[in-house]
């Protein structure tokens, strides 16, 4: 029987329809092409039905009985021992395989320079054995100690400068300024020191007496290192551990070009590397043979005068044929030797004697005292203004008149801390100049403020508004004056 | 509609049964591999005797294609489609064979076109078996017809396998029915004739 062929345009799609590879809308075209043709219909049903003749014949053939086993055995067979060497490759894949090599390697390269160079450095040290001393060394940890004490000893230095407006201690006896706050000598020894020097560190000389806040690159500045005798040694695998004026510690192969040279390793003097902050004030004699002394004395007042001094008193006296001239005068402490030196030159000198002292601390004090001073103003100003807040937030009515008495009473007491104020920076300005003890000129003038009376501190305050406010008169009179000018102009 | 869901549910729970194996095997199992020879042996059977058209050669080439499977089976990538790999496994040992035995292979890209000079003709007086009529397909056919009907596999599959494109797969499809269907009715008309004459 030969069917009909079905429609050439229809035939492949109802082929992939026939296999389920058609989409929803070439299904639905499909359907209905075969709908509406019976030709395509039947030959879809033929399709069907010889897939099913296809599979049956084909899978109705007999099958070797045994076949699972056959393969199995054969597979036992071919893959015996292979399957593992297989599956061992699967576990550890030549990734990991590489990934571990190459970390071995890495450990390899970081471990053997050092085991190396600590086995040079022991043999160097003493004799025995070398893995003994490779081993030691490591287990005790003598460099790290080593860092460790470094490490102590600039926070000890640190912790001075605290205590000390900022200065390091002094070169000379540095060992003991920080000996309070590490209460430890045994971390002045390096470990690794044979002959345990103490202090086996030094202090940067070029640090000593200096302020904290005036180095500009801390984490640069050497400020302890390993020494002996105040030159630095090496001691750890050809380097020396150096602590850094941040607090930081380091293992150094060398200090920084040029850090010896900068050191000043000149004899120890007081208040060392203070040359910006010391306050000397000096006391002078000085005998000078004149030729005609009427005329060296006016010239020793201009000398005087020159620079900046002034004549505290002056006498001429005559005893048998000599006359003697005496002046008692003061000159800033900076000009006090070249004043001396001008003076000698007069004459001819008989007698020279000049004494100094340091007025630093005392200095040093007045400046604090002014600060705190201001901060007490700072602290008034500010529970004021917090009594202010809290009336306004309170809103009592009854309380207001008792807060109004208070905040008066507080400004009046701000008035006198700022009478003060003015009469510390004052005093102290002056005693900058002069070299005289804050303490008494501070306490003379609180005592005639005091003294003034109401009236008096009145007046005095109206006189330094007027002064102060001079230019402001002067204007607004000049400025009335012209302004009548002009009037009497026009009326006249 | 029914039936591709059904089907569908069941490719899926063995699909995922298939991956378990293999995972098994792999971890060093080796008997787990008897339970897919036993799962897919009878499609992989049929599948190369139609291919190769001898029922002998066909076990022996399953047999060869389980085994080489086994052997690589670190190097399968997806072990969820290991019954399309198996089959590429047979599909070219099949392919191996037949050129082995001098039989004029006919590339894929080659177009097979209308000649039917295959099919035996009416006249031919042939009492053979179904499977050897069909072994009277060329063998491009065979393959078609294999791998869709035997192995149930999809377009796209098909494609990757054959190393051609969707749309060349779905008309030699069609081509292979038509073929299929030619050499049916011939069959069909040679046992009426034979009806006839008893």
């Amino acid at each position: 029987m030969l069917e009909r062929e079905p429609c050439p345009d229809w035939v492949e799609r109802v082929s992939a329809y026939a296999d389920g590879e058609t989409d929803e809308a070439e299904e639905r075209e499909v359907k209905a092409h075969l709908d509406q043709c019976p030709t395509c219909r039947q030959w879809l049903e033929q399709v069907r039905a010889d897939r099913d003749v296809v599979v049956t014949s084909v899978l109705r053939q007999k099958r070797q009985r045994g076949f699972a086993r056959g393969v199995t055995k054969q597979v036992a067979r071919t893959r015996g021992g292979s399957r593992e060497v297989m599956s061992w490759w699967r576990r550890y894949r030549i990734v990991h395989i590489t990934v571990g090599s190459m970390l071995v390697v890495l450990v390899a390269l970081v471990v053997f320079p050092v085991l190396s160079r600590d086995r040079s450095k022991a043999r160097q040290v003493s004799s025995g054995s070398h893995l003994k001393q490779i081993f030691g060394e490591l287990a005790k940890g003598r460099s790290a100690s080593c860092l460790s004490n470094v490490k102590q000893i600039c926070l000890a230095l640190l912790m001075y400068t605290e205590d000390n407006h900022n200065l390091l201690p002094p070169h000379e006896g540095w060992t003991d300024a920080i000996f309070p706050y590490t209460r430890n000598n045994q971390i002045l020894i390096c470990p690794e020191d044979p002959e345990r020097t103490l202090p086996g560190y030094d202090f940067s000389p070029a640090l000593a007496g200096t302020d904290l806040k005036s180095i500009k690159q801390p984490a640069t500045t050497v400020m302890v290192y390993e020494a002996k005798d105040g030159r630095p040694v090496k001691r750890h695998n050809d380097g020396l551990v150096v602590g850094y004026a941040d607090g930081h510690v380091k293992w150094e192969k060398d200090l920084p070009a040029g850090f010896l040279e900068q050191q000043s390793l000149g004899p120890p003097t007081r208040n060392y590397g203070l040359a910006d902050r010391l306050r000397i004030a000096y006391e002078a004699e000085e005998d000078v043979e004149v030729a005609d002394v009427p005329v060296a004395v006016m010239q020793a007042e201009r000398d005087i005068s020159q620079r900046g001094g002034f004549l505290l008193d002056s006498s001429l006296t005559r005893h048998s044929e000599r006359l003697t001239a005496q002046i008692v005068f003061r000159v800033p402490a900076e000009e006090m030797l070249a004043t001396m030196n001008a003076l000698a030159k007069l004459g001819a000198v008989v007698g020279r004697c000049v004494k100094g002292e340091d007025l630093t601390e005392k200095y040093v004090a007045a400046q604090s005292a002014v600060e705190s001073e201001a901060q007490k103003q700072e602290r008034l100003e500010k529970i004021e203004r917090r009594t202010r807040a809290t009336v306004e937030k309170l809103g009592l009515a009854g309380k207001i008149g008792e807060s109004h008495a208070a905040a008066e009473q507080q400004r009046s007491e701000i008035r006198q801390v700022l009478a003060r104020t003015v009469l510390a920076t004052g005093t102290a300005r002056f005693f900058e100049r002069e070299r005289v003890a804050p303490t008494t000129l501070l306490a003379a003038a609180e005592r005639a403020w005091q003294s003034a009376g109401r009236s008096g501190r009145v007046v005095a305050t109206a006189v330094i508004w007027l002064l102060a406010y001079l230019p402001f008169w002067g204007a607004a009179l000049a400025a009335f004056l012209v302004g009548r000018h002009l009037w009497l102009r026009r009326r006249g | 509609m029914a039936r591709l869901v059904l089907r569908s549910e069941a490719l899926l729970r063995r699909v995922a049964s298939d991956a378990q194996i293999v995972a098994d095997v792999l971890a060093g199992n080796r008997k787990a591999f008897r339970e897919l020879v036993q799962r897919y042996q009878d499609q992989m059977i049929a599948s190369a005797h139609h291919l190769v058209g001898d029922l002998e050669a066909a076990h022996d080439l399953a047999q060869e294609a389980f085994v080489d499977a086994y052997v690589q089976l670190d190097s399968l990538r997806q072990p969820s489609r290991f019954r399309q790999w198996l089959y590429g496994i047979l599909r070219h040992k099949c392919l191996g064979h037949l050129r082995a035995r001098g039989e004029q292979m006919a590339s894929w890209e080659q177009d097979v076109g209308d000649d039917r000079a295959w099919l035996p003709g009416p006249e031919a007086n042939l009492n053979g078996e179904m499977v050897e009529e069909l072994n009277r397909l060329p063998l491009k056919w065979r393959e078609l017809l294999s791998a869709r009907y035997l192995q149930d596999l999809s377009y796209s599959e098909m494609a990757q396998m054959l190393g051609t494109t969707v749309v060349n797969v779905r008309v030699q499809c069609c081509r292979a029915k038509q073929a299929l269907r030619a050499l049916l009715a011939e069959r069909q008309v040679r046992s009426e004739r034979r009806k006839v004459a008893c």
